[in-house]
């Protein structure tokens, strides 16, 4: 078999008293062609959006030689590869990650094989387009300069075809379920899939097609952006980390009943959170109230999902290392209830006072995207990816890489962005000495240099995940995995009893 | 938690309801703000028409001319704004009165004739909100966009050098749009740097950015 | 635009109706059994194939290597 064909393993499972097995098998081998090209797509962003970054990252403090180097260059210039970075990441990597695990948990929650894979084939090569056309003209200067909707309005018709096909799909599927259950992560995933649309729209709409009048189309913005996070990632990475996290360890979620209280004061408080992006701005000051109320607000669904997902975990620690999955989820859901504390905490007027415009936003931001939502992404990739091609990942020591450089990566610019956007918002506001604003640029550069060294630990993890994620498409199934199936699907003491 | 229909109504209900909110109301009571007097008009008596012009003064905030215009489009372009903010916030909330970036806080009206809105939300460079009043030179621009270290030394703002040319002085001397860099940046013997059009522009957007008129409901120091 | 007391009214009789679909949407679900047998959906994802109790991930060659140390500690055999 060539390496091509040994994407595909199709001989069914022959263990004698593997019939149940061959069930999720069988959901499993339905996602796998559409879920490996989701993926593909997630991964390829991935490296896009972290070139895109450490190109972003570098040019804001000494050494100057790449800013200098690129300094004729139009296409490279600052504020459109910081653009470009975004966009690759949250509608590159993110949108794809997502559509694979959300199809994915979509079918075994269902407990239904996939149909109509039509729509999603269409679907993936039209979003991946379109955020290519996009990512390209923001590069190129048709850049829009509208906070988490830089790209051109020229791809919008393209992104809503292809969602409009993956909407579609996803209410027939849940339609055709064969449960008659509907899990707690399946709320998450049909909700976000519901918001999602409804928000572009609107937002499309209200900026680009008949713009609203002066800050109300900034009130729009931020009503849209901030719920891109709040309820298309944040739901998704939670619909994920509800069903990994019991999976992987065979117990059951702590509390049901709590899960419901956390997904409808999510979807109630979240939504009003927005507005803590304009504190201080020309709004009136009841709606930056209620934006704050909304965000304090958040508390509650946060420490309801953390003591969740807290006492399903508490017992033997054993099980989080030894399962890749289980290192990332849980990072990403313990990341989770910080960022979401935090930022609390920056919507209350005096802390925003400090942290507003700083590198403190910029740190909140990717503890949200990065260490909550995208290690969690991993993680329900280190699950998801054997399940679809039947094979075993290749090495430990690349997901200990993967995980180990992500882990510490993102530790790190957190703390560098944090703590050296705290500072800088202490001599910002400073109305008494009034530090000149260059003092405060050149406080800043360390802090940022060590973003910048964060980014190269990142890079090394997305390497490593990458070559794990090529490596295993590309290599041929052993045996043992052609026979039985992945061995990850058979716990210790089933091989003891086989061997 | 079986049911399609209530998780549907659930979440329609939680979007609209925050979309009415921060949206659709303030659309209501701010998207018909009009361009206003510094002062309100008054009736016979001399008490205040809330909300009307008074005759014969000018209006404000006012339209930026062509070229500013075309500038805008350079900013946005070019991403300015994901480093610069363009608002001032009160005084007492921040530093920004300290600083001079404004004689007073902008307001909603400020923003009424602008189709795109550029608020920014980093201050990784200053606000520039009433830039145009603080730097009143067209050079000192053109210069810091070129090489912005010439005039802020350590800044870590990107050279935009791609939005200027440098061409050889020829036999009719060097051109009047020239722009004057310190000795240390200037190019060498017999060349100038010459701002393109877009330059122009961007420099004419830079210089409309005011705020140096009184509203009704915010009046400057 | 209206005065300032309207709004208040305006206000109030807003936030009553959704207090009270609010409490109306909550009874119909409690009403209709919408939240029976929460347990259960917490279980529900666990079935013959993947049952309660079983870890399902590991690090590639883990398991080979807890299978060999249940072998060597007869007593104690259970993935921990």
């Amino acid at each position: 078999m060539n390496a091509l064909a040994s994407l595909y393993t199709s001989e069914p499972y022959n263990e004698p008293d593997t019939e149940a097995r061959a069930s999720l098998a069988r959901i499993d081998a339905s996602v796998r062609n559409v879920g490996l090209l989701f993926l593909v797509a997630s991964v390829v962003w991935l490296m896009i959006g972290t070139l895109l970054a450490l190109l972003a990252s570098f040019t804001l403090h000494p050494p100057n030689f790449i800013a200098g180097a690129i300094a004729d260059i139009e296409w490279l210039t600052f504020g459109r590869v910081r653009s470009a970075h975004l966009n690759a990441m949250a509608f590159g990597w993110g949108n794809n990650a997502i559509f694979l695990v959300a199809i994915w948990l979509m079918a075994r929650l269902s407990r239904t094989e996939i149909r109509h894979q039509g729509m999603l084939y269409i679907a993936a090569i039209f979003w991946n387009v379109a955020v290519l056309i996009g990512v390209w003209g923001i590069l190129a200067g048709d850049i829009t300069s509208v906070e988490w909707l830089e790209m051109p309005t020229y791809v919008t018709p393209l992104v809503a075809f292809s969602y409009a096909l993956i909407g579609v799909w996803g209410i027939l599927a849940f339609a055709n379920r064969q449960t008659d259950h509907v899990y707690v992560s399946q709320w998450y995933l049909l909700a976000a899939f519901f918001w999602f649309p409804w928000l572009y729209t609107i937002i499309q709409i209200m900026i680009f097609f008949e713009p609203a009048r002066g800050v109300v189309q900034a009130l729009a913005n931020w009503w849209f952006a901030h719920n891109v996070l709040g309820l298309w990632f944040t739901p998704v990475g939670l619909a994920a980390a509800y069903y990994f996290i019991p999976k992987v360890l065979g117990r059951p979620i702590y509390s049901y009943y709590l899960s419901i209280l956390g997904f409808w004061s999510l979807a109630l408080f979240y939504n009003w959170a927005g507005v803590h992006h304009l504190i201080g701005g020309p709004v009136p000051a009841w709606v930056i109230s209620a934006g704050t109320v909304g965000s304090v607000m958040m508390v509650i669904p946060v420490v309801v999902t953390a003591i969740n997902h807290h006492m399903t975990v508490v017992g033997p620690f054993r099980p989080v290392i030894q399962s890749p999955t289980l290192l990332f989820t849980v990072f990403g859901a313990i990341s989770y209830t910080l960022v979401s504390l935090l930022g609390s905490a920056m919507a209350l007027r005096s802390v925003n006072e400090i942290t507003h415009f700083t590198h403190f936003t910029v740190g909140h931001a990717h503890h949200g995207v990065y260490a909550f939502f995208t290690m969690i992404m991993f993680g329900s990739i280190y699950y998801i990816l054997p399940r679809l091609v039947g094979k075993e990942w290749p090495s430990a020591a690349l997901i200990r890489i993967h995980f180990w450089f992500t882990a510490l990566g993102i530790s790190l610019m957190l703390f560098a962005l944090h703590a050296g956007g705290w500072l800088q918002g202490v001599m910002m506001a400073d109305r008494e000495e009034v530090p000149p604003f260059l003092e405060i640029v050149e406080f800043t550069k360390p802090w940022l240099w060590a973003r910048s060294v964060s980014g190269l630990m990142l890079t090394v993890g997305h390497i490593a995940f990458g070559i794990s994620v090529f490596w295993m498409l590309l290599k041929k199934p052993t045996e043992a995995e052609k026979e039985q199936g992945p061995t990850l699907l058979a716990s210790p003491a089933e091989l003891k009893a086989e061997s | 938690m079986k049911s399609l229909p209530l998780l549907f109504l659930g979440v329609f209900f939680t979007l609209a309801f925050s979309w009415t909110g921060i949206v659709l109301v303030n659309h209501l009571t701010l998207g018909d703000l009009e361009q206003m007097s510094a002062e309100w008009a008054t009736d016979p008596d001399g008490n205040p028409l809330v909300g009307q012009a008074a005759e014969g003064e000018p209006l404000y905030p006012q339209l930026e001319s062509g070229i500013a215009r075309q500038g805008k489009q350079v900013y946005i372009e070019m991403g300015c704004m994901y480093c610069h903010t363009q608002q001032v916030r009160r005084q007492g909330y921040g530093s920004d009165f300290e600083r001079g970036w404004g004689d007073r806080q902008s307001v909603a009206r400020d923003y009424i004739l602008q189709e795109r809105v550029l608020l920014g939300t980093m201050r990784t460079g200053p606000d520039l909100k009433a830039v145009g009043q603080r730097l009143p030179d067209p050079n000192w621009h053109h210069i810091h966009l070129y090489e912005p270290e010439s005039v802020s030394p350590g800044s870590i703002m990107p050279p935009f050098r791609f939005l200027y040319e440098k061409r050889e002085i020829d036999e009719t001397g060097p051109s009047e749009n020239a722009i004057q860099l310190p000795p240390e940046f200037a190019p060498e013997e017999g060349y100038e740097i010459v701002p393109t059009r877009r330059a122009e522009a961007l420099v004419a957007y830079l210089l409309s950015l005011r705020l140096d008129y009184d509203l009704p409901e915010m009046k400057r120091n | 635009m209206l005065e300032f007391g309207h709004y208040i009214v305006v206000g109030l009789i807003f936030s009553g109706l959704i207090m009270a679909s609010a409490v109306v949407m909550l009874t119909w679900a409690v009403k209709r059994g919408q939240f029976k047998n929460l347990e259960r959906g917490a279980v529900s994802i666990f079935d013959e194939e993947e049952p309660l109790g079983v870890q399902t991930d590991y690090f590639p060659g883990e398991r080979e290597k807890l299978a060999k140390r249940q072998d060597r500690r007869p007593g104690k055999g259970k993935n921990s």
